[in-house]
């Protein structure tokens, strides 16, 4: 009986001197210097309590990494997941501008402590926010690379660390099943879409590309770079068996832009068009691939889906809106 | 006989101390408009003790305030430079970008923009070189023809359009980048910070005294290069002289905060609609034509009341500006006889 | 300061048409010289080279014996003032403010022009008999009454040697009579006047000496009387013409013989 108390002693002791131990560990943990996408230095003073995303898919992966409770200003596109709309509605998150249209003195009014930033769209924004005094943090979100070390270095500023490794761990389990899965199939060629008149689709060198790629497809654009227009003629001698719209909002309703695609001269001798493989993909459907932050793992999923039925064995439908989790078995 | 000369300085006073009066306090009010709601109170005291209350201290002194500044020596240097240009240029319809600066501005730009080796405070250095370059490969060009006045209206022209052609195939092929620089062409004083006013005004105030100082014989310069110089006056050297000052001080606010036209098209028509082509008085009532403006506009731009966020600054100046012309030209359009 | 002018052999060329070809004139101070000649014979290129507007190819031009050349335009504007024709700026100007120009090589504030300029303004509108259209807009006036503007301007500049183009065309007798006695007490003064004239009988009546030109050359220089016969008037101006010149009042008659159009020929046109 002593010894089992003593041993338990002993372990009550070991326990709170490791407390005492994480406890230092914490506190230490702070200030904390990071460099940011645009090779800043930037200082952490404190763990972050009042937190600002400028953009979607930092508010995602904010909320992923279970920060919900610390954002206090959001943009006006950020729109997911459902709590973050409840929070909204509750006026605990308030909106600080368009993406573009930041408004430096909206941020500055909720208090924060940190401010997230996309790089490339909100670059200038930060002279003028650091003139108030604020913490600027920018990301970059250009490859499937830039998306996993956003979620690190997020982690890491906000002391989140289990989380992120969690959330990159989903998106790395994610792009593996998947791209084994499809390795040893032939590459479907796709033309991947994001408006349709003019056809701008995506070159190499964009995280959807990646993504394209790691799902088994072969993009048809893929010999530029970068956001590019394609012309009709470039599409009917590449040939795609599959033809994916992905669109945030339509200007007309789907049955519509089916209707246009097959019109346009000389589409119908495109297999895509023939084998009617076309897909239309919008409101979170679009959003889960076009936000670069933990919603890819939805993405990566949808296109595998698409684009190599016969491994994965799932007909998605031809539109794909808001309900698009109901497919994924979610 | 008539002592007018006389009550024309009396008259220059008093115009220039009522909009002075004026000016000041649009600007006073411009500080109390802003997307996080502050009374007058709370803005005079976030100036004087800062420490009350930090927030509101930054915001107010580190952003509203400089960003007044700045957009109000902006309108100031374009109402003037404007004035100038169409002086020179013996052309009622000139404004200050007659010269390519602006397309080459845009240009450069958009180079910094779409070229990942330059950061994102490039924006301004490349603005300012590219509208520069253009304006002197325009004058370059005119004094190459030789044809004087139009002739270098003519250069300025081929240059600008050049210099946008280029642009065009710039935002063709960066598509996802055009939506900053189509921002950026806009106009906008959302990014402006103390930094950007007190480079432009380092840059921006020698020249506008240089310019204002000879503000004489830029009047006399009106009759022609030729009459100007045989009425003693170092016309040819002048003229470049005039013309690469107002330049630079437009190029450097341009620069910082896009391409902000209608200003220096109008704002000295407005005040001549009034007081009559006198440069002496002309330039620097145009100067505070054009900031009375501008600050007007960027108010309504910030104001919270309004839904559209942050509308583009040069399409609020033309709305306000171009019935406050028309009423102009309606009451006075007979004396603007040509 | 009274000053002399000589002009010493100036070509003119635009291309291979030959504008001034050997032109040479000397003017004293306190003379009046008038250079005659019909349309296009190159008078107002000639003042046009005096006033340093364009380069003559060749030849010189002298002012109070230095070359014209060797002076700034500050002190050029001092000793030599023109007045040429004018084109239109599209921004309204007052007419004293175009006078008040003039001053400028004489201003000494940089900014706002002194009493003394004002003064000097005034006078010269004075003395043209033109000081109702002081307040008036230049582009609002007649040709005749923008001329007056224009002179007045050139006066003020009170320079030694003043040239003037064409200075009476649309002024009406009375003002064409005014302005050259103005221009004839300037030079009684001291001064140093040359005009292009078109009016042959007040180059005749007011100048010391005429000086005609024809073609870029001079065909004949010297006293009116002598210069001005009706061989002259029908080699250079092609017009058949009678001159008499009335001892009394010391001016020439000119009579030209007009032809008169045959019936026939302007038939078309009725």
């Amino acid at each position: 009986m002593n010894h089992m108390n003593s041993t338990l002693n002993a372990l009550k002791g070991e326990i709170s001197s490791l407390q005492t131990e994480l406890n230092a560990v914490r506190a230490s943990y702070y200030p904390l210097v990071v460099e940011d996408a645009l090779g800043r230095v930037v200082t952490i003073k404190s763990e972050p309590t009042r937190i600002v995303s400028g953009a979607p898919s930092i508010t995602e992966t904010l909320f992923a990494l279970g920060l919900s409770s610390r954002v206090v200003g959001a943009d006006s596109y950020s729109n997911y997941p459902k709590e973050f709309l409840q929070l909204k509605d509750q006026g605990k998150i308030a909106i600080v501008g368009g993406v573009t249209t930041l408004d430096p003195e909206k941020v500055a009014a909720q208090k924060p402590d940190l401010v997230l930033i996309d790089a490339s769209l909100q670059g200038k924004f930060i002279p003028a926010l650091e003139g108030l005094g604020l913490t600027v943090v920018a990301l970059d979100t250009k490859t499937v690379e830039n998306v996993k070390s956003n979620f690190q270095l997020l982690a890491k500023i906000t002391y989140k660390l289990s989380e992120g490794v969690r959330v990159v761990d989903q998106l790395n389990t994610a792009i593996q099943n998947v791209s084994s899965k499809v390795s040893s199939f032939t590459p479907t060629k796709v033309l991947f879409l994001v408006w349709h008149d003019p056809m701008y689709s995506t070159g190499n060198g964009t995280y959807l590309s990646e993504l394209i790629l790691i799902s088994g497809g072969e993009n048809i654009a893929g010999d530029r770079t970068g956001w590019v227009v394609v012309n009709p003629e470039q599409v009917i001698a590449a040939n795609p068996s599959v033809l994916i719209l992905s669109s945030m909002s339509l200007t007309m309703d789907p049955d519509q832009m089916f209707a246009y695609f097959r019109s346009l001269p000389g589409f119908e001798h495109v297999d895509a068009i023939r084998n009617n493989r076309i897909y239309i993909l919008t409101e979170d459907a679009s959003n889960a691939l076009e936000r670069a932050g933990p919603r890819l793992v939805d993405g990566i999923y949808i296109l595998g889906y698409i684009l190599h039925p016969e491994v994965f064995k799932v007909q998605l439908p031809n539109v794909l809106g808001a309900n698009y989790t109901s497919y994924l078995g979610r | 006989m008539n002592p007018r000369p006389i009550s024309k300085r009396l008259r220059l006073t008093l115009y220039m101390a009522i909009l002075s009066i004026f000016f000041i306090g649009a600007f006073m009010a411009s500080i109390m408009i802003g997307s996080m709601p502050l009374s007058p109170s709370n803005v005079i005291d976030a100036i004087i003790n800062p420490r009350n209350d930090p927030v509101a201290s930054s915001i107010v002194l580190g952003y509203r305030i400089p960003r007044v500044l700045f957009a109000s020596l902006t309108g100031f240097v374009l109402g003037i430079s404007g004035g100038v240009i169409q002086t020179l240029t013996r052309n009622p319809l000139a404004d200050p970008y007659i010269t390519g600066m602006s397309s080459g501005a845009a240009l450069g730009a958009a180079i910094a923009f779409v070229v990942p080796f330059f950061p994102y405070f490039a924006v301004p250095a490349l603005a300012f070189i590219g509208g520069l370059s253009m304006l002197l490969l325009s004058i370059f060009l005119a004094k190459k023809a030789g044809a004087g006045s139009l002739g270098f209206i003519l250069a300025g022209i081929a240059v600008g359009t050049f210099a946008s052609a280029i642009l065009m195939v710039v935002l063709a092929i960066s598509s996802e980048k055009a939506h900053g620089i189509i921002y950026w062409l806009f106009g906008s004083f959302s990014t402006s910070t103390w930094g950007d006013f007190q480079v432009a005004l380092t840059v921006s105030a020698p020249v506008l005294v240089f310019v204002l100082y000879k503000a004489r014989d830029l009047n006399i310069l009106l009759l022609g290069e030729e009459h100007a110089a045989q009425l003693g006056i170092d016309s040819k050297r002048l003229w470049l002289l005039l013309l690469l000052s107002s330049s630079l001080g437009v190029s450097v606010c341009v620069s910082f905060c896009g391409i902000i036209g209608f200003i220096g098209l109008v704002a000295p028509h407005m005040v001549r609609l009034v007081i009559g082509s006198d440069n002496r008085i002309v330039l620097p009532l145009a100067g505070f034509t054009g900031s009375l403006l501008i600050v007007v506009a960027d108010d309504i731009v910030r104001n919270p009341l309004n839904p559209i966020a942050e509308m583009p600054v040069g399409s609020v100046t033309s709305m306000i500006g171009v019935p406050f012309f028309v009423y102009l030209l309606i009451k006075k359009g007979k004396s603007f006889g040509m | 300061m009274a000053c002399n002018l000589v002009v010493d052999g100036i070509k003119v060329e635009i291309g291979s048409c030959k504008i001034l070809d050997n032109v040479e004139i000397t003017v004293e101070g306190g003379e009046m010289l008038a250079i005659i000649g019909p349309n296009g014979s190159g008078k107002t290129t000639l003042l046009k080279c005096i006033s340093r507007a364009i380069s003559p190819i060749s030849g010189e031009i002298l002012v109070c014996g230095r070359p014209a050349k060797e002076y700034n335009n500050r002190e050029y504007s001092k000793r030599v003032s023109a007045m040429l024709p004018q084109w239109p700026s599209g921004f309204s100007m007052k007419s004293y403010e175009i006078v008040l120009m003039g001053c400028r090589n004489q201003a000494r504030g940089i900014w706002w022009e002194g009493d003394g300029e004002l003064e000097v303004a005034r006078a010269a509108l004075g003395v043209l008999d033109a000081m109702d259209l002081y307040e008036r807009d230049f582009d609002t006036l007649s040709s005749g009454e923008q001329r007056k503007v224009l002179i007045a301007k050139s006066l003020a500049q009170k320079t030694g040697i003043i040239l003037l183009d064409e200075p009476v065309a649309y002024l009406d007798m009375k003002y064409k009579l005014e302005v050259m006695n103005v221009l004839r007490a300037l030079a009684d003064m001291g001064k140093t006047v040359l005009v292009t004239l078109h009016e042959i009988d007040l180059a005749s009546k007011y100048c010391e000496n005429v000086v005609v030109l024809s073609h870029g050359r001079v065909v004949a220089a010297g006293k009116p009387k002598e210069v001005i016969t009706s061989e002259l008037l029908s080699s250079v101006y092609g017009v058949d013409a009678v001159v008499k010149w009335d001892e009394e009042i010391d001016y020439p008659i000119i009579m030209p013989k007009t032809r008169r159009i045959p019936k026939g020929e302007a038939s078309c046109l009725i």
